[in-house]
């Protein structure tokens, strides 16, 4: 009996490594659709972002911003057009570097993706093009439901030390398309939970409609209830209209911010 | 024979003398109190300085323009065999990215500069940091683990005190997000130069930035009593060029940045000293000091007038006294010399009476509460006005006084030695 337990205990051992191996392997599929159904290779992307924060049980701000994004080349501008204080600053990215210019001072200074996007829960790096794919390796998956919506869990761990959050959570429904992030600090801490509830078909590709994003860090308790930080992005009017390459230069910005 | 003759006429003539004695008290006590408090401002200010950066004299690494020490054990270990007049040496990481923030009730306040810091090593430097709440012993050992140590507006900012636990948010070496709930052990003053600043132990920073426990980036050194900061960051540097790569000597952070842009394709270490940090403050200084100077060198000018035109006074009544020196056989010099001595003497007294009265106001001073004095706190010691004095700046202050009054007395006494006998026993007739 003892001559058959070996033989048996690595099959099953091999058998569950398969399953994992495979399991991985559809997780990284999944990863590469959802980047897929909101990726434009084969156009430009322009949208308007209306940015809304407001403090916990305080004030809010808003911001409207014009985007246009080339994800061919990893390109994208942001102009922002409200508030009347911030009228013409704008983003520019080219390849990994990422330029704020100041129509003040007309200066352009180097910026991180990483900071907070006028001050606000939704960061830099949240314009780029998804690539999760890329970025991310999934470790593990569950299924859930999240509201109306059947959902896989993917835990996710970063590829690179570029992105913003070491470690991730995505749900992602079965048309690809992600309804919840949960994002995390290198020590596990919740940093921020963003929700997608609803999305725009351009062309044949998704554009989310809106965001909500909860900031952990910036919580208050307001009359017995933890309140965060809480920003709506609202997405509008996206067009895949082509763009002339001159729209991704410093001189664009510069001529626009007059 | 001098020396006696000049001593019996101050004490005979001490009435007349009154006046000139009130006047260099009063001079000498100013140059000393107005020196005093300018240095102990700058000496304030260095002591705030050197906890903000790395002790009196800094050896940072530096890799590619980035700070960077691979080895800080071999660099202690160059330091202690060079035998240096150091009281304190300790291994510091400091934060140098400035996107280290704290969160706390839904309030965020970004840090200036976080510092790790060896406090068994550094506690006695840090003595004199101000405490409105909780100390730093609360950071010695195992106890001060996840601890963190906030600048008084930091705390109001966030609204949290001692006990509460904060979300000190970084980025790692390799700019990802790190987090850690940290347990506020201490909120102390510091002005607003030196604020914005949180010191928590060198390992939990090294944790969070995901470095080795014992890492470190600059290794901070305290100089002995008496050594100056200069001489002893020159004596470092060379010190640590026998075994390491070094800067060549750094006076400014601009000559800093100038090596950095050359490009250092091996790691080098920068020995800076607290002038060199504070370039900019000292000659804000510096030129207060200079301004003071300026101004009491009008005083002494005035003093000396005044001094000129007594000693014509007592020239002109002791002309009999001159003439009865002279035709007993005195020399011209010889008279000269008595009434050059007599200002000397005068001198030197009325600046030690001036030197007495100047430690009672420095006394009274310090018992002066500046807490509430907009700005005050960048040279003021816990709120109250630090004085210094050493023997530099004192020889510096008695020879403006003596050498002022002496040069009024010089024209005068020069008169006095061309009395001819003679003539001073006719005028009397």
């Amino acid at each position: 009996m003892n001559r058959y337990r070996l033989p048996i205990a690595l099959s099953i051992a091999l058998a569950a490594l398969g399953s994992v191996q495979a399991q991985g392997t559809d997780y990284s599929e999944l990863l590469k659709r959802v980047d897929a159904t909101v990726t434009f290779e084969g156009s430009d992307l322009s949208a308007e972002y209306t940015i809304v924060k407001r403090d916990p049980g305080g004030a809010t701000s808003t911001t409207v911003a014009t985007m246009f994004r080339r994800d061919a080349t990893g390109q994208f501008l942001i102009l922002i057009l409200a508030p009347a204080i911030d009228k013409g600053k704008g983003y520019l990215k080219e390849g990994d570097n990422l330029w704020l210019y100041d129509p003040v001072d007309r200066v352009f200074t180097f910026t991180s993706a990483k900071e907070r996007f006028q001050n606000s829960s939704f960061r830099n790096s949240d314009f780029n093009r998804s690539n999760f794919s890329k970025d991310y390796t999934p470790v593990s998956g569950t299924r859930e439901k999240l509201g109306k919506f059947e959902c896989t869990v993917l835990e996710l761990r970063a590829t690179n030390d570029t992105v913003s959050f070491p470690r991730m959570r995505i749900w992602v429904t079965d048309d690809y398309l992600v309804r919840k992030i949960e994002d995390y600090s290198l020590s596990g801490q919740l940093m921020r939970t963003s929700a997608i509830p609803s999305y725009q078909k351009v062309g044949d590709k998704w554009v989310a409609a809106g965001m909500v994003i909860l900031d952990h860090l910036k919580t208050k308790n307001v009359g017995g209830k933890v309140e965060y930080e809480r920003t709506t992005v609202t997405i509008a009017k996206p067009s895949l209209a082509a763009l002339p390459g001159s729209v991704y230069t410093k001189e664009y910005l510069e001529k626009v911010a007059r | 024979m001098t020396l006696f003759l000049a001593t019996r006429n101050l004490v005979l003539q001490r009435r007349r003398y009154a006046l000139i004695a009130l006047a260099v008290l009063l001079g000498f006590s100013l140059i000393t109190v107005i020196s005093g408090a300018a240095y102990g401002a700058l000496e304030t200010v260095k002591s705030k300085a050197a906890r903000y950066f790395a002790g009196h004299v800094s050896v940072t690494g530096y890799y590619r323009g980035a700070p960077s020490m691979s080895d800080p054990d071999a660099v202690l270990e160059t330091l202690a065999a060079a035998k240096l007049p150091v009281r304190t040496m300790a291994r510091r990481t400091v934060y140098y990215k400035t996107d280290a923030e704290l969160f706390f009730g839904g309030e965020t306040v970004r840090q200036r500069r976080l510092v790790g810091i060896d406090f068994s090593a550094e506690r006695d430097e840090l003595a004199n940091l101000r405490f409105s709440d909780g100390s730093i012993d609360a950071m010695l050992g195992d106890d001060g683990r996840d601890g963190i140590l906030i600048s008084e507006s930091a705390a109001n900012l966030l609204g949290a005190r001692v006990g509460d636990d904060v979300i000190l948010y970084l980025t790692t070496d390799a700019y990802q997000y790190n987090t850690a709930t940290m347990l506020v052990r201490g909120v102390f003053s510091e002005t607003s130069l030196f604020g914005y600043v949180a010191y928590v132990r060198n390992e939990d920073l090294n944790r969070l930035l995901l470095r080795d426990p014992t890492a470190a980036s600059d290794i901070a050194l305290y100089a002995a009593p008496g050594h100056d900061y200069n001489e002893l960051a020159e004596s470092v540097r060379l010190a640590l060029s026998s075994r390491h790569a070094v800067f060549p000597t750094l006076p400014t952070k601009d000559t800093l940045y100038a090596e950095l842009a050359k490009g250092n394709s091996e790691e080098t270490l920068a020995v800076f000293s607290l002038d060199a940090h504070l370039a900019q403050i000292k000659s804000i200084l510096t030129a207060f000091i200079i301004v003071a100077y300026f101004v009491l060198g009008v005083f002494v000018l005035v003093v000396m007038v005044g001094i000129l035109n007594t000693y014509r006074v007592i020239v002109y009544e002791r002309t009999r006294e001159i003439g009865t020196m002279r035709a007993l056989g005195m020399s011209s010099g010889a008279v000269s010399r008595l009434f050059v001595v007599e200002a000397l003497g005068l001198a030197l007294l009325s600046s030690a009476g001036g030197l007495v009265v100047a430690l009672v106001l420095f006394k009274l001073a310090g018992f002066i509460d500046l807490s509430s004095v907009p700005s005050a706190g960048l040279f003021t010691e816990r709120g109250h006005l630090r004085f210094y004095m050493d023997a530099r700046i004192m020889t510096l202050n008695l020879a403006i006084m003596v050498g002022g009054v002496v040069l009024a007395a010089l024209g005068p006494a020069r008169k006095a030695s061309l009395i001819h006998p003679a003539d001073a026993m006719r005028d009397e007739a």
